[in-house]
Formats: C-alpha cells, sequence, structure tokens
C-alpha cells in the first residue's frame, strides 16, 4: 500500500476517534427528559375579579390591576409560565380555583399566584394574593387594603405599592421564584442526578 | 495494514454506539423491559367524533366580551377503541361569539359560546360545538356537546399501549362517510307564530349551504329539511312574552336518503320596550301618564316568531356511511356561472311593528327612501321590493339621507337581496335605527318573495342614471 493511502487511513481513523469521543460525551449531557431541566421552576398568575367588584366598581380598575401585577413581575425578573394554550391570565367571571390549577398544570407551572381583585363595602379596592402549588395546598396569602371609602379618593396606586413591597419580600421564595434561580436549578439538576 | 483497518473499525464503532444510547435515553419506557416495545400505531380522532364538555368557568353576559376565551373540560375519557387519548378533564377551550348585556330597562341578556379546541396529549384538536342564544348566564359544569371538527393525529396518553383499532374504522372503497356533527345550515320556509302554532306542527325548512364529503355534494343546497314544533307559549298580559320551540328532525341527501339532525332552537318574543315607553309618556304628558300606569300590566308581550328565512344551524345526528355509487349518481349539475349585469332586489319586509313612545300607539314607518350613491332610487313601502340590474362594481346604498351605508360589490351575473331593517332605539330622544343588510340569496329568494314589486310611479329608471353618480361613496 502507497504512503498517502496510509497516511489518509490514519488521519480519517484519528478524527473518526475524536468524533466518537465527542459523540459519547454529548447525550451525557443532555438532560434526562421530564427532569428538573424541562420543568423550571415557575409561577403561574392569574387574576380573579370578584362580585362585588363587578357590581360596585369598573372593569377598567379590574385591567389596570392585572396590568400593574404582570409589569411589575415582569420588572423584578420572576419566572412566570405561560398558558400556550389558551393565553389565560385572568377573569371576570367566576372561575374556580380547581380550574386555574389545571390551567397552571398544562402551564408546567410550580406555583399558583391566585390575585383576587375585590371592592369591600368599606374599601375602594382591595387586592389578596394566595400562593398555592399545583396540589392545591396553600403556602402563603398577602393582601393589601387601603382606605379612600370616606375621603372619596380612589388610592388604586396606594394600593398597588402596598402590594409591591408585600410581594418584594417574597421574592425568591416559593411562589415568586426568579428567573436566575430558575436557570440554576434547571442547570444543577443534571450534576444533582449524578 | 490490520492494525490500521482494526482502528477504523474501533473509531467507527466509537462513532455510532452514543448515538444508539442516546436514542435509549430519549425513549421513555425502554427502560422497563428487555425488549423495546413496537411504535405506537397512528391514532386518528376522526371528523365527528363526540366531544362531551362541560363549563370549567361561569360566564355572565355581564362580563363577557366578544372574543374572550372559555374554559372546558371534558366530562369523560375520550378514547379510540381502548386507547384513552384524553382522560377526563382535559382542557378545552372556546370562545364568546356573541354578547348582549342587560339593559336597565329590565331585559335579560345573552351569549353564545363556540367551542374551539381540546388538548388531547400535546395535540390541539379542532373542535367544533356552540351553546345556543341562551340565558343570561353558564354555570360552571353546565354540559355542551361538541364534536372533532377534522381528522386529527393524536397520540395515547399511555406510550406503549397496544392499540386496539376500534371495528368499522377503515372505509370501503365504495363507501362515503358522513361523519356525526357535521354542520348543517338551514333555512325555515315558512313563519311560525307563538300565537297559532301548535305542538305537533311540522316546519319545514331548506340547506343554505351544500354539504360535501370527499368534493362529492352529500347534502345538496335548497334541499328539504323537517322539523317539529316541540313546545309553545303564547304571549300574554303583563309583557310575558310568548315563545317557540323547534327541533329539527331530518335532512335529505342527495340520495334521497334520510338523515337524522340533532338541534333545537328556542325563540322568544322580542323585547316590548315598555318599561321606556311608560317612562317616556309619564315624561311628555307632564306626569299625566301616570294615571293610566295601573292598567300597564294590561299590555301583552309580544309572540315568539321565527320569520320566514331564519337561518339556523343544525348537526348530523349519527355517523352514516353511504353508497358512494348512488352520491354519485345524484350529483347535483354545476351551477350556471351567468354572464351580464348583476340584479339587486332591496325589499321591505311586511312583519314587524314600530312602537312608538305613546301608549298602545303604533307608527308604521310605511316607507323609506333608497339611495345608490348620490341618487335617490325610489320610494319603497312596507311590503314592497325594488328590483334593478347594475354593471359589476362597487355600490353604496342605504335608507334615508345621511344614514350609515352598505357596501355592495356586484359582480357578474350575481344575484344580491338587501333588507331594510327599522329598529326603535331606547333612547330618551324619539329614535331608529335605519340600516340595509346583505343578506344571504336564498333567505332573500324567500322573504322578498311574500312582497310585491314597487310601483313605477315610486322609482327610477337606473338604464337613464350616470354610473358614477350611482357608485359615488358618499
Amino acid at each position: 500500500m502507497n504512503l498517502q493511502l496510509r497516511i489518509f487511513l490514519r488521519l480519517w481513523g484519528t478524527c473518526v476517534f475524536v468524533l466518537g469521543i465527542c459523540g459519547f460525551l454529548c447525550p451525557q449531557s443532555s438532560p434526562a427528559p421530564g427532569g428538573a431541566a424541562d420543568n423550571p421552576v415557575t409561577a403561574f398568575v392569574f387574576v380573579q375579579r370578584t362580585k362585588a367588584h363587578i357590581n360596585y366598581s369598573k372593569s377598567e380598575v379590574f385591567h389596570k390591576v392585572v396590568d400593574d401585577v404582570y409589569s411589575y413581575l415582569a420588572t423584578k425578573d420572576v419566572a412566570l409560565a405561560k398558558d400556550a394554550f389558551g393565553g389565560r391570565t385572568h377573569a371576570e367571571d367566576e372561575m374556580p380555583i380547581s380550574t386555574v390549577l389545571n390551567i397552571a398544570r398544562d402551564a408546567n407551572a410550580t406555583y399558583v399566584l391566585y390575585l383576587i381583585v375585590d371592592r369591600p363595602i368599606t374599601e375602594w379596592i382591595k387586592v389578596t394574593v394566595r400562593c398555592y402549588d399545583l396540589s392545591g395546598k396553600q403556602l402563603w396569602e398577602e393582601s393589601a387594603t387601603g382606605g379612600g371609602k370616606w375621603t372619596g379618593i380612589p388610592r388604586r396606586h396606594v394600593i398597588l405599592d402596598r402590594l409591591h413591597q408585600l410581594l418584594d419580600k417574597r421574592l425568591g421564595q416559593p411562589g415568586l421564584p426568579l428567573i436566575v434561580a430558575a436557570k440554576e436549578s434547571s442547570q444543577q439538576a443534571p450534576t444533582d442526578q449524578k | 495494514m490490520r492494525v490500521m483497518i482494526a482502528t477504523v473499525l474501533l473509531a467507527s464503532a466509537c462513532l455510532f454506539l452514543p448515538a444508539t444510547c442516546a436514542q435509549q435515553t430519549r425513549n421513555p419506557g425502554s427502560s422497563e423491559g428487555s425488549a423495546s416495545p413496537a411504535p405506537n400505531p397512528q391514532l386518528v380522532l376522526r371528523e365527528g367524533t363526540e366531544v362531551p364538555l362541560k363549563f370549567a368557568e361561569t360566564v355572565y353576559s355581564r362580563t363577557a366580551k366578544e372574543g374572550d376565551v372559555v374554559e372546558f373540560v371534558l366530562a369523560e375519557d375520550l378514547t379510540i377503541g381502548n386507547t384513552v387519548v384524553a382522560e377526563a378533564g382535559s382542557r378545552a377551550i372556546g370562545k364568546v361569539t356573541y354578547t348582549k348585556q342587560p339593559d336597565a330597562w329590565g331585559n335579560r341578556g345573552e351569549l353564545n359560546v363556540r367551542v374551539t379546541f381540546l388538548k388531547a396529549g400535546k395535540t390541539k384538536v379542532p373542535l367544533r360545538g356552540a351553546t345556543g342564544p341562551v340565558d343570561a348566564v353558564l354555570v360552571v359544569g353546565t354540559p355542551v356537546k361538541a364534536f372533532v371538527d377534522a381528522d386529527s393525529e393524536v397520540q395515547p396518553l399511555t406510550p406503549g399501549t397496544l392499540v386496539e383499532a376500534p371495528a368499522g374504522t377503515e372505509i370501503p372503497a365504495d363507501r362515503i362517510r358522513l361523519a356525526n356533527g357535521k354542520t348543517v345550515r338551514l333555512m325555515v320556509t315558512e313563519t311560525v307564530s307563538s300565537k297559532t302554532a301548535k305542538v305537533g306542527d311540522p316546519v319545514k325548512l331548506q340547506v343554505i349551504d351544500p354539504v360535501k364529503v370527499d368534493e362529492l355534494v352529500v347534502i345538496a343546497g335548497k334541499a328539504l329539511a323537517s322539523g317539529t314544533i316541540t313546545e309553545v307559549k303564547p304571549a300574554g298580559r303583563a309583557w310575558h312574552k310568548g315563545g317557540v320551540v323547534l327541533r329539527l328532525d331530518s335532512v335529505t341527501l342527495v340520495n334521497q336518503q334520510q338523515v337524522a339532525l340533532s338541534a333545537f332552537s328556542a325563540i322568544k318574543g322580542g323585547d316590548t320596550h315598555a318599561a321606556f315607553d311608560w317612562t317616556m309618556a309619564i315624561v311628555q304628558s307632564q306626569g299625566l301618564a301616570l294615571f293610566f300606569l295601573p292598567f300597564a300590566p294590561l299590555q301583552h308581550g309580544q309572540q315568539g316568531t321565527i320569520p320566514k328565512g331564519a337561518v339556523m344551524e343544525a348537526v348530523t345526528a349519527g355517523e352514516i356511511l353511504l353508497d358512494r355509487a348512488s352520491i354519485i349518481a345524484s350529483q347535483p349539475p354545476p351551477s350556471e356561472i351567468k354572464q351580464g349585469p348583476a340584479s339587486v332586489t332591496i325589499y321591505y319586509p311586511k312583519g314587524g311593528n314600530i312602537n312608538t313612545v305613546e301608549i298602545g300607539g303604533k307608527i308604521s314607518i310605511n316607507s323609506v327612501a333608497i339611495w345608490c350613491g348620490s341618487i335617490r332610487l325610489g320610494q319603497l313601502k312596507r311590503g314592497r321590493k325594488l328590483t334593478i340590474s347594475l354593471p359589476p362594481g362597487k355600490y353604496w346604498f342605504r335608507v334615508l339621507k345621511g344614514k350609515p351605508s352598505t357596501l355592495l360589490e356586484a359582480k357578474e351575473g350575481g344575484e344580491y337581496y338587501l333588507r331594510t331593517n327599522i329598529e326603535p332605539l331606547p333612547s330618551l330622544n324619539r329614535s331608529w335605527k335605519f340600516s340595509l343588510s346583505l343578506v344571504e340569496r336564498d333567505v332573500g329568494d324567500a322573504q322578498a318573495a311574500d312582497t310585491e314589486p314597487v310601483e313605477r310611479k315610486n322609482m327610477l329608471d337606473v338604464s337613464t342614471i350616470d354610473l358614477a353618480q350611482l357608485q359615488a361613496v358618499v
């Protein structure tokens, strides 16, 4: 056999060997299906309007709260789960919590942040945040209320600021996972499995 | 040399082995048992498969808006043969397609929701089905019957499940499958009123759009369909509205076979606007009408009427395999493409009264002026029709000067019908809503048949008018 063919075969063999080693390593580094990497810790946020708010307040007020909550969570880099199937974020009609949990499961969320926008008799607006896990167990609850009933001044901004302060304390905790933490958890998961 | 070949073989093995390993890790379920299971056969959720759903949220006409998404859940497991493809509780969504808010005069709201998709595993299965125009609220748990809208490939929920094909899924070549739940649009060919109708009375209907399967017409346009009156509630005093419930029974196929239909259409009498009328009367009579107020409950509510030309949707009940040869032999002749100018018929139906603000009185807007572009075509009386021929092009029609226009894009040889609508508006000023609506050809044909042609003295000869004036955008 001539020298050129020998050199070619040796070179080819070396290349294939190196590629083979790489091939062995690559699938091992890819995450296992259904593992934590596929399901980073996220929260599904759902805003519900109460009957009292429907009766005694305006739809615009409710939608302003929805927008405010979503923009607040976005600025704080909270890892949110999106409902790709129905695109649900809120309900003005009555939706049972079981349906909300069903949507959250479908969106591969870890937690449900259930916000209730209410209009109690003595307040202009009351926003309650309840955090559930997917089994429906309530983990925590916060609520922001404000006066203004007797002064006649709507205090939506004050209530929302209060709500932000309450949620600030819970950032990074169950119910309000941060995007960075969610990424870290998904990267750590395969090493944990080892 | 041998060493070199061995090196090459070893290196090749290194290259291909990881790929095999990777495939094994990606295949869930392969870890159980030594033999890897055979890949699942393709499962197809056939068009027309019934999908029992129920509302997963309460929807109110007061808050719902057209286009809002509505949540449903699957009421029971959806299976193909012995394989579950969607478990009970799976999500389905729909959309609010119509809402009428309750008003300050005590009239109830209405809403209609159309089902759009079901989530079967990871597949988004298109659905068809809707709630009829119903009461103001649809509560959690209200059942809705939906059907798969198009054949959809789905996966069994448990991978590796042995799939047993349901009997009769293969359609023989000499047969045509008319799927369960195929939508048929129908038109009532005679007016039904709660004043005269009796339970058990038959009602004649005709098909509007032909229904095709495999490019073959199975239900022809204008095919006969039948229904039965199942409930009649005449209008009563104290503004009690009348009502009629019509059950749609069957439709005739092109091969004269009858197919059962599944649909109900409940019609209630219109709003009397009695509260509005009385308020206005009291205001305008400077309180004098208060003396007559105790007699107000003697007023009748409006009768429930299904007018001739009313369009309703039904679905075929059950799956039928039809003889292909007989369907091919009974195909209707292709519709002729007409040439020449378009024919436009503008008609003012006889039915309907317009309440005035005067107690018990009625005003009849007996005639309206019909305009096309900047030309006044003529005066159209109630129960009359005006037919004109126009060259193809765009025309703006309207009732009375200054009222909103209706665009008509006339095509070569086309046949068009415009209906005059006049409705009272419950506003504080005495006002009515005038409009011309473009109706489907069959509907217009049926409704205009009951009207008389307008007298020559009351209309212009369109052939003598400049086309630019007729096509003017006003």
